[in-house]
């Protein structure tokens, strides 16, 4: 029995040190060879650094101040500087990050979800919010849950003012659960709401969410010969506008699928010009060692309102993009851009900084 | 967004408010030295009582921001919530603008102070209004920067959900209803939600998101609004009404918690679900968990702020600046130092208005 006893007791110690430790306030649940990348102070990473893409310079550091001794101050000193730092980029052509070139790449729709009794949603997802007059319109949906669905679901396309149905179709339940079928936006431009009715729990529930259907603005006749001004890549390209007006048109720089820069213009077309001008700044490029062709994707074009009250209207180049063989950017440098207006305003800020 | 109380007395004292319209504050109501323009947010009663004029429009501007920001601006952009951005919004806010740059109040940069759907109209506007002005032949405004409290950009899965429930009459979930009802003040329809159409989060995210050089300073809330109903209808953490994804300037609508990924909304040193990109020129200042989405403007006390770190190097050096930083132990941890949490001190003795105001006038 001593054994037992001397096992008993044992048990008993380790017990109670392990629930201790458990309970400890040092105790954060991960193991210390797992955790060495947790973060040990407020000094975290920032998601997303401003300062361009890997391997630019900043510029040169200026003379160290009294650092603040007030929190807020701190925060607001903080962003002049990061705002500083931003402005060395031109705002026709900023550097992009994976991360942030996904939030940049326009038209996007991120899927609705309706909460449903219980647990479960109701989720329409398109490929897009924007769509081109007699485009097709995928409409994918799902439900989830331990809801009673029928097997039938139906999706129809609704003006969002006069309220007229445009057009409605079946969505058939594939082999995966989700419920899929296709519409055209075969509409005058403008807002339409997207009716997804299905029968869960014997009710008919609809899920309704926004898309538009956008005006032909013209057609997207690829790129012109790049070349080196100043201290850009300048890279045309050639849109022929149906009307004449003030268009702004983005689009992403990339390197084999990676994204290197967001560049936009605004420029007035008309039947006489159909040509506008990307530029990619020698701060975003000067340090990109490329090898090959370059990619233009993305490419969103807008009709911006002539006068209070108008719409924009939008327009897109195709899905694969352009590419393009660079001239040599040897000559690119990685000097910051002059904006008088933004350097100013840089000022301003600093010297509100100065304060604390 | 704010609730108010009728307008029938505001449109009996219109022609003694008319004044009000632009000078809406004193001459002293500076914020660091350069004139300050409000922007307000969502105004529930327009939905189910839309003004008459562009003078009720105004008028209700002025009660909007009357807890705190009205005796500190110097003039404001006032615009109907049963309208639309792209319509009735701008032309409204075209002619404050244009009454704005005729008096020259931002040849010396002025600083917009925005709030919740404010946030979405001011980069409407600053996308637009240099060329709309000089097609008038105006003077553009030069902004020297937004100050945006609880900024509704990103737009609110409320508005969201708000257009489903306008489409099913006799819809059983009682509860998203009695959330979008607190959210709207009214019974949805079709055709009465005006700007909440803009506020759904992929409409919201589709406009005028372009880069521009203003910088956008975000002040962000994570407290309850309408009694906690609409917080399990919003994607990650909120203020009862904006999702935190949007008030950061995060630039995808996926949920998250914290403006940081490595500082909790109150404060708490750990890794957290923060944004994976913010939009350019955006910068997260301060968050705070206590503050209703209403509270920023200076209506609440007793919450604290906390800073948000990413990094604490300024001009080269590393800077332990004097934020309060302290250990906190559970109930339940027995013994040891605690979760380390990061503060402003002494800001729970203040509103996050007037912590922004006195900072920047000190």
């Amino acid at each position: 029995m001593p054994v037992r006893l001397l096992l008993a007791i044992a048990f008993i110690l380790l017990s109670t040190t392990g629930l201790g430790l458990y309970l400890s306030a040092e105790n954060t649940g991960h193991f210390s060879w797992l955790s060495d990348s947790q973060p040990q102070q407020a000094s975290t990473d920032n998601p997303d650094p401003p300062s361009g893409p890997a391997g630019s310079t900043s510029p040169p550091p200026s003379p160290p101040n009294e650092p603040s001794d007030d929190a807020l101050g701190f925060m607001l000193a903080s962003a002049a500087q990061e705002y500083a730092q931003d402005i060395r980029y031109p705002k026709y052509s900023l550097p992009l990050t994976r991360e942030r070139a996904e939030g940049y790449q326009g038209n996007r729709f991120d899927p609705i979800s309706l909460p449903l009794s219980g647990d479960g949603t109701f989720t329409v997802t398109l490929e897009k919010f924007r769509f081109v007059e007699d485009e097709n319109i995928l409409v994918v949906a799902s439900v989830t849950g331990r809801q009673v669905i029928s097997q039938r679901m139906s999706a129809a396309l609704e003006s969002a003012t006069a309220r007229d149905t445009l057009a409605s179709s079946e969505l058939t339940q594939s082999s995966d659960g989700f419920y899929q079928g296709q519409l055209t936006a075969a509409g005058e431009p403008g807002e339409y709401r997207l009716i997804v009715e299905a029968t869960i729990d014997g009710e008919a529930v609809r899920h309704v969410s926004t898309l538009t259907i956008e005006p032909d603005l013209g057609d997207f006749d690829g790129l012109g010969d790049a070349d080196i001004r100043n201290n850009d890549l300048v890279i045309p390209v050639h849109f022929k506008p149906k009307e004449a007006g003030f268009y702004s048109l983005s689009a992403q720089l990339l390197d084999n699928g990676r994204p290197i820069a967001l560049l936009n213009a605004e420029k007035r077309l008309d039947s006489t010009s159909n040509t506008i001008d990307l530029r990619a700044h020698g701060s975003v490029m000067a340090r990109e060692t490329v090898e090959g062709r370059l990619q233009i994707r993305h490419l969103q074009i807008r009709r911006l309102p002539a006068q209070p009250g108008d719409r924009t209207d939008y327009g897109f180049g195709p899905d694969e993009g352009y590419s393009f063989t660079p001239p040599d950017l040897e000559s690119l440098t990685d000097t910051p851009a002059s904006d008088p207006e933004s350097e100013q305003r840089a000022a301003l800020l600093q010297r509100l900084a100065d304060k604390f | 967004m704010k609730t108010r109380r009728g307008r029938a007395w505001r449109t009996a004292a219109a022609a003694v408010a008319i004044t009000g319209g632009l000078f809406a504050g004193n001459a002293s109501a500076q914020l660091a030295g350069h004139n300050v323009i409000l922007v307000h947010g969502f105004q529930q009663q327009d939905l189910s009582d839309p003004p008459a004029n562009l003078q009720e429009v105004k008028n209700a501007g002025e009660d909007y921001w009357r807890t705190f920001w009205l005796s500190r601006s110097d003039a404001r952009i006032d615009w109907g919530s049963e309208g639309r951005v792209e319509g009735t919004i701008a032309q409204e806010a075209f002619q404050q603008l244009q009454s704005i740059s005729q008096q020259g109040l931002c040849n010396d940069y002025c600083i917009v102070v925005s709030h919740s759907t404010g946030d979405l109209v001011t980069r409407y506007l600053l996308e637009n209004q240099a060329r709309w002005l000089q097609n008038a032949g105006l003077q553009p405004l030069k902004i020297l920067a937004s100050i945006d409290f609880s900024g509704a950009g990103g737009g609110t899965e409320l508005a969201d959900l708000a257009l489903s429930i306008a489409y099913n009459d006799s819809w059983y979930n009682w509860p998203l209803k009695q959330a979008v009802r607190a959210f709207t003040g009214i019974n949805p329809q079709p055709g009465n939600l005006g700007v909440v159409n803009d506020l759904q989060t992929n409409a919201a995210r589709n406009l005028a998101v372009s880069p521009n050089n203003i910088p956008r300073l975000r002040f962000v809330a994570g407290g309850s609004s309408f009694g906690g109903i609409t917080k399990p209808f919003i994607a990650g953490t909120d203020d009862g009404v904006v999702p935190t994804h949007s008030a950061c300037g995060a630039t995808t609508s996926r949920g998250i918690d914290s403006c940081s990924s490595g500082l909790s909304l109150a404060g708490k040193v750990s890794n957290q679900n923060g944004p994976s990109a913010l939009y350019f020129n955006h910068y997260p200042i301060l968050m705070n968990e206590g503050a209703s989405h209403s509270g920023v403007l200076g209506s609440e006390t007793g919450n604290i702020s906390v800073p948000v770190v990413n990094n604490r190097t300024l001009n080269g050096l590393r800077v332990d600046f004097a934020s309060r930083t302290y250990n906190q132990r559970a109930w339940w941890q027995w013994w040891g130092s605690g979760d380390q949490y990061v503060e402003v001190p002494n800001s729970n003795q203040t509103d996050m208005s007037t912590l922004v105001y006195n900072t920047l006038n000190n």
